[in-house]
């Protein structure tokens, strides 16, 4: 049964249009001033300079500020939605960690330089790793607290990892290096950055998308879920997987960006009635949208080096989520 | 009459310890079954097991199929299962949680038949001036009812029911026994867990008593009232009241 089928398009179709003008802002926001037909000129033509800051730096910050942020939000409404919990974030199987943890090893051996597709490479290797070693200790255990402590657990050792690596480094440029590539970023990313991580995605979001049935029966528990015919060790173990290729991927090219998983489900819960499974996709294209206004906002506040967009999240996102707290405005789950 | 449920040799292994054994049972279409034992007696496992929530070893039988092989999503148009304790995670509307009991007849129920089942649920559970209130503004009864209206939107011809009536007022209990009577007498199987055995002995048409693992007794709920003493280890009288018999319980 299709509930609020025309309300959830208008919502989806708000943030769409929300979404494609903030692109368009974003492909204005540069050093050198570009109107709209400059721009779309420039993407149609792509010769001269116009041409190549439109296609070869603007254009390949857009797309991956995009996609992270829409995969960021999906996968915090799928979790959320998979453990009934409103904290759940890509961050609770510790898949951005490992993640970061693999580009901090990379980073600190100085091979990163070596070749383009090493950072992205490392990265995305250690979110899979991390989430094979949460599924191998945990994964057969039907109940989902112990993937939920492995997963907390991994996250803790990757995190110490990450900061063994930094304790280790042998010149103040590595750790800087490592420590600025931790705040997360979209500066000087390439059209290869979005060949690596794209696809993994693309392939993820497709995947995730096509969970609402189940995390929709999951909100009367897991024995009701099941007792409706859903599959739910398939579930979970489609979810943490495609939620590791997207966050790995995602995290792989921009560094590590927290906080939009958690917070883009809360902005569109209520509008769509609490139901996880229409939360899909306004929570996606909200994330989305969240990331590309931060990215715009350090392109634009005025500071001797460029903000890092994984500490603007934060900073911005957390006295707003506060706010929103404090205001009562937000119911974020069940009370009892 | 024909049996729809057929239970042979049921057993469940729970961590290596055996909570069900040796369970068979035969149930009717029209049958409304009440469910009672002491705490631990293996009810609430037994209906999981029908509910096909466990493995188990034995044979369960719906109709002629076997359940264990049939598809999830067949095997969850036939049963419809209300647990005890039921959560609601998020705040949704009464009406949206009610729809998902509709959830297992996607892509093959018309639009319309699920809207007419969601709305007879919730009528029937006396919840048409709730529909649109959100979930987590109910109080403990009435969100009972809901879940219960969740699951009879299911609309499947076996009716499981955890304690559905164990925080309801007396109003309710009664109303709600009334409404499973009804549906039992629509042609469902209805299996129903009760602790209140006065209600059980007024309304079920059947009782089972079950004991560590094991049904002790089955049949009629005015004749069973030796082997409720034992299950028990409580003294039992049947009052015959002009409403029908009820049953007190005294310590021995």
């Amino acid at each position: 049964m299709k509930a609020g089928g025309s309300s959830d398009a208008a919502l989806s179709g708000a943030l769409t249009i929300a979404l494609l003008g903030a692109a368009v802002a974003s492909m204005m926001i540069g050093p050198a001033g570009l109107g709209p037909a400059e721009i779309l000129q420039g993407l149609l033509d792509g010769s001269g300079v116009q041409g190549l800051i439109i296609r070869e730096i603007r254009l390949p910050r857009l797309i991956l500020t995009l996609s992270v942020g829409f995969t960021l939000g999906l996968s915090g409404a799928v979790l959320q939605g998979l453990l009934r919990n409103p904290l759940a974030e890509p961050a609770v199987f510790g898949a951005p960690q490992a993640a970061a943890l693999g580009a901090a090893i990379l980073l600190y051996t100085g091979t990163a330089d070596a070749f383009s597709w090493g950072l992205p490479l490392a990265a995305m290797t250690g979110a899979m790793a991390s989430i094979a070693l949460v599924w191998l200790v945990a994964g057969r255990m039907r109940n989902l607290v112990s993937l939920l402590l492995a997963g907390l657990a991994v996250a803790s050792l990757a995190g110490a990892g990450t900061a063994l690596t930094i304790n280790l480094s042998p010149n103040p440029f590595a750790v800087m290096e490592i420590v600025f590539w931790l705040m997360g970023s979209f500066e000087d990313r390439s059209m290869r950055h979005v060949a690596i991580s794209v696809p993994f995605m693309v392939m993820a979001c497709l995947i995730l998308l096509r969970m609402g049935r189940g995390l929709r029966a999951l909100t009367l528990g897991e024995d009701v879920a099941v007792s409706l015919g859903i599959n739910l060790a398939a579930l979970r173990f489609i979810i943490v997987l495609a939620v590791a290729m997207g966050v790995g991927a995602g995290v792989a090219v921009s560094g590590a960006i927290s906080f939009v998983g958690l917070i883009a489900p809360h902005l569109v819960r209520s509008f769509v009635k609490g139901d996880p499974a229409r939360l899909l996709l306004p929570s996606a294209l909200s994330g989305a949208l969240l990331l590309l206004l931060s990215d715009m906002a350090v392109r634009l506040l005025p500071s001797a080096s460029e903000l890092k967009v994984g500490v603007l999240t934060v900073c911005l996102g957390v006295p707003f989520f506060l706010w929103l707290i404090a205001s009562g405005r937000m119911r974020f789950g069940a009370q009892t | 009459m024909s049996v729809m449920l057929h239970l042979t040799s049921v057993a469940v292994a729970l961590q290596n310890k055996q909570v069900l054994s040796g369970v068979s049972l035969h149930a009717d279409t029209g049958a409304f079954i009440a469910l009672v034992g002491p705490n631990g007696a293996g009810k609430t496992t037994l209906l999981r097991a029908i509910a096909g929530l466990l493995p188990c070893e034995g044979e369960i039988l719906f109709g002629t199929e076997i359940l264990r092989e049939m598809k999830a999503i067949e095997r969850a148009r036939h049963i419809a299962f209300m647990p005890q304790n039921g959560v609601v995670a998020w705040p949704m509307p009464v009406r949206d949680v009610v729809a998902i009991g509709r959830l297992p007849h996607e892509g093959t129920a018309k639009a319309r038949e699920d809207q007419l089942r969601v709305e007879q649920a919730l009528h029937e559970c006396g919840l048409d001036d709730l529909a649109t209130q959100n979930s987590d503004y109910l109080s403990g009864g009435e969100r009972v009812r809901v879940l219960l209206a969740r699951s009879l939107a299911v609309d499947a011809p076996i009716l499981l029911l955890d304690e559905p009536v164990a925080s309801l007022d007396p109003a309710w209990q009664l109303a709600v026994m009334d409404l499973l009577a009804a549906q039992a007498k629509a042609g469902k199987v209805v299996i129903c867990v009760l602790h209140d055995l006065a209600l059980a002995m007024r309304y079920a048409s059947r009782m089972i008593v079950m004991n560590h693992g094991q049904i002790i007794a089955d049949g009629a709920p005015c004749s069973l009232v030796e082997e409720l003493r034992t299950a028990f280890e409580l003294d039992f009288d049947i009052a015959h009241t002009p409403h029908g018999p009820s049953l007190l319980a005294y310590r021995k």
